[in-house]
């Protein structure tokens, strides 16, 4: 429980010390929305006088200097769990993340499982059969998988789709089923389309992952305590089961944290691409627009999950060894 | 005499590296006798190792046991333990159940993430199918037996918690939860200081007594040797250069290798103030063994002429003791005649 309560804490510090970097960075470059609307509004040929500006400004929140602004949006979030207000949409921050959070986190989630099946067993595979033809196709793979960024594969996938099919594989349904309630067809229909954007993001994360499985596996296989099992009469497939898998799983645990926002980072491109109802496009557009409390709330978001999920690897790596459980009463 | 438990002939085993197939054994003879204990001694990358491992096929990829046989005598019907299938019960049986084994680096050789009585319960129902509560009890019971104090409390330690001679006498304790016909013991002392390294060969020679059973113990130490022996094998670059009792090693060593390794023993009092005699030279790289017998660019007796050329011959002596050399060659000729 202090364990827990130590951690909590720590997850805290961390997240303030995020807010405060993201909100000051996302400040930095000259100007701010009312720049960026003037210049909008001075395309359409419309001026706005000094006193509109100003007017703006303190209308939006943006009179002041960058900590006074900061202390704004964190208080705000802090005391009345409001996340401001986005300029481009005006919508409240909240409206406009939360319509988008269910598809990106189901995305994510689903990719991170189906990434975490298809390279635990090809990483096994691998490194048990090590120089088989089938280690070398998977290695071949995995190193063009790591290789390929994320877009091009996109890119390639919607020219195919369009030389083929005659059609952009774009969005998370088909326009017949988008506004329909849930039903079968819906879900049919949903996991139809689901596959392009879990290829595209995912294929990054098999390719490392598999990496990270097969080379600790294959330093645990040689181990001493590998050898004097076997002399001990355990049989195979518990051996590997038992002994070297179970130690080479603590890195492949570790990496819960950092999986998550390499697969939101991942979307933010794909998902512009493949045109998908995820947050990815959405904080491009804030960035790009300089809406500011949208932008910083997204990576507050992000980091949050990102936090929690090392958290989440933190409890799991301590359940799984006890070097970690019990190192500080040894 | 007594009879033999486990015969090793003509054992080839070699690992293939870059620069080609290296022979780490290259045509060992060993046999061992039911309740007694057999040393295998040798310098570091004689082969003695990779012979302990072949009896039971733990050589690792890229090595590979070449040709030979193990018999195992120890069951109902003798059988060649190289030519059973992988999946065979009696080689199955084999490990753990009828040969026990432990290592050089005890902590090293248990899982660092499960308790060493985890472990041990996990033999113990592997090889006597015994339900988890009796495991328990007898893995307490054993880990007694071996000297553990407070067992019943340590049952539960990782070996991380444990010292090296605690994890040492929980793997013995693993290596005889059948009660095994003979323990193979691959430098079990090494890595241990020399007060635990007393201790845990009091162990196994206590053990030894009480279940009757047979002991290779694979060493560099020759103090060792003196302690545990009945009988002694010498190792050099793959070959078993001679074999004899323990008394008649110490007292009359034969092969130039066994007399110049005991000379390089320092004594106390005796080599005050003067150099310790040394073996010239190093093993050479398996890879290019020398022609002729493979001590002779080192031996102090070597016969040009004879032994750069010339494969020295097996020398059986009278009691049965033998030594690869040509000093003797004459000497096995009388004995024939």
């Amino acid at each position: 429980m202090q364990f827990l309560g130590r951690r909590v804490f720590y997850m805290a510090a961390t997240l303030l010390a995020i807010s405060l970097v993201v909100f000051v960075i996302i400040s930095l470059p000259p100007g701010d929305f009312v720049t960026a609307l003037e210049a909008r509004y001075a395309v359409q040929g419309t001026r706005l006088t000094p006193d509109e500006v100003a007017q703006l400004r303190a209308r939006y929140g943006l009179d002041g200097n960058v900590f006074q602004q900061y202390w704004h949006w964190f208080s705000q979030i802090v005391l009345h769990g409001d996340l401001g207000m986005s300029f481009e949409h005006q919508k409240p921050v909240k409206e406009v993340i939360g319509a988008r959070l269910g598809a990106t986190l189901g995305i994510s989630l689903i990719t991170l499982v189906v990434t975490w099946v298809l390279a635990f067993a090809i990483g096994i595979y691998s490194a048990v059969k090590q120089r088989s033809i089938g280690d070398y196709a998977a290695t071949t793979v995995g190193f063009l998988g790591l290789a390929t960024p994320n877009f091009l594969i996109a890119l390639i996938f919607i020219y195919f789709s369009v030389s083929w099919f005659g059609s952009v594989p774009s969005g998370l349904c088909s326009p017949e089923w988008c506004d329909a309630s849930w039903n079968l067809g819906k879900l049919l229909d949903l996991l139809g389309h689901l596959w392009i954007p879990m290829i595209v993001i995912g294929t990054a994360g098999v390719a490392g992952l598999i990496r990270v499985i097969r080379n600790n596996l294959l330093d645990e296989l040689r181990r001493p305590y590998v050898t004097a099992a076997r002399a001990r009469g355990v049989p195979e497939g518990r051996l590997l089961r038992r002994y070297p898998l179970r130690v080479a799983l603590n890195p492949f645990v570790s990496t819960i944290g950092w999986v998550l926002p390499v697969l939101l980072v991942g979307d933010i491109v794909t998902g512009q691409i493949l045109g998908l109802p995820t947050l990815g496009p959405i904080l491009l557009g804030a960035l790009k627009s300089q809406d500011m409390y949208l932008a910083g709330s997204i990576i507050m978001v992000l980091s949050l999950v990102t936090v929690i999920g090392t958290l989440i690897s933190d409890f799991l790596l301590g359940w799984l060894d006890p070097r970690i459980r019990l190192g500080n009463q040894r | 005499m007594s009879e033999p438990l486990l015969e090793i002939s003509g054992l080839h085993t070699s690992f293939d590296t870059y620069d080609g197939k290296v022979g780490a054994v290259d045509g060992v003879e060993l046999t061992v006798e039911a309740g007694k204990t057999l040393c295998v001694v040798g310098e570091s990358g004689c082969g003695k190792s990779v012979t302990a491992r072949s009896i039971l096929r733990l050589v690792e990829k890229p090595g590979s046991i070449d040709s030979g046989t193990v018999t195992w005598h120890g069951g109902e019907e003798p059988f060649d333990v190289l030519s059973l299938d992988d999946k065979d019960p009696r080689l199955q049986k084999l490990r753990g159940d009828d040969i026990g084994m432990i290592f050089q680096e005890p902590a090293a050789s248990l899982l660092p993430l499960r308790s060493i009585g985890a472990q041990l319960i996990e033999a113990l129902r592997i090889h006597t199918g015994m339900d988890k509560k009796a495991a328990r009890a007898r893995a307490v019971e054993l880990l007694g037996l071996v000297g553990i104090p407070d067992a019943e409390r340590r049952v539960d330690a990782y070996p991380f918690q444990l010292s090296g001679g605690m994890c040492q006498r929980a793997m013995i304790a693993i290596a005889l939860c059948a009660e095994p016909a003979l323990l193979i013991a691959d430098e079990p002392t090494t890595a241990l200081d020399v007060t635990t390294q007393a201790r845990i060969l009091d162990l196994i020679r206590d053990l030894q007594a009480r279940n009757h059973m047979a002991v290779m113990f694979i060493t560099h130490d020759l103090g060792v040797v003196a302690e545990m022996a009945d009988e002694v094998a010498v190792m050099y670059l793959g070959r078993v250069v001679e074999r004899a009792s323990v008394e008649e090693v110490f007292a009359d060593p034969k092969h130039p290798y066994t007399k110049a390794l005991l000379r390089s023993v320092p004594v106390l009092g005796r080599d005050r103030g003067r150099d310790l005699p040394t073996i010239p030279g190093t093993v050479p790289n398996p890879l290019h063994r020398p022609k002729g017998c493979s001590f002779h660019p080192r031996c102090t007796e070597a016969i040009a002429g004879r032994c750069d050329l010339d494969e020295p011959p097996e020398v059986v002596f009278d009691g049965g003791r033998t030594a690869q050399c040509v000093l003797y060659d004459d000497q096995s000729e009388g004995d024939r005649a």
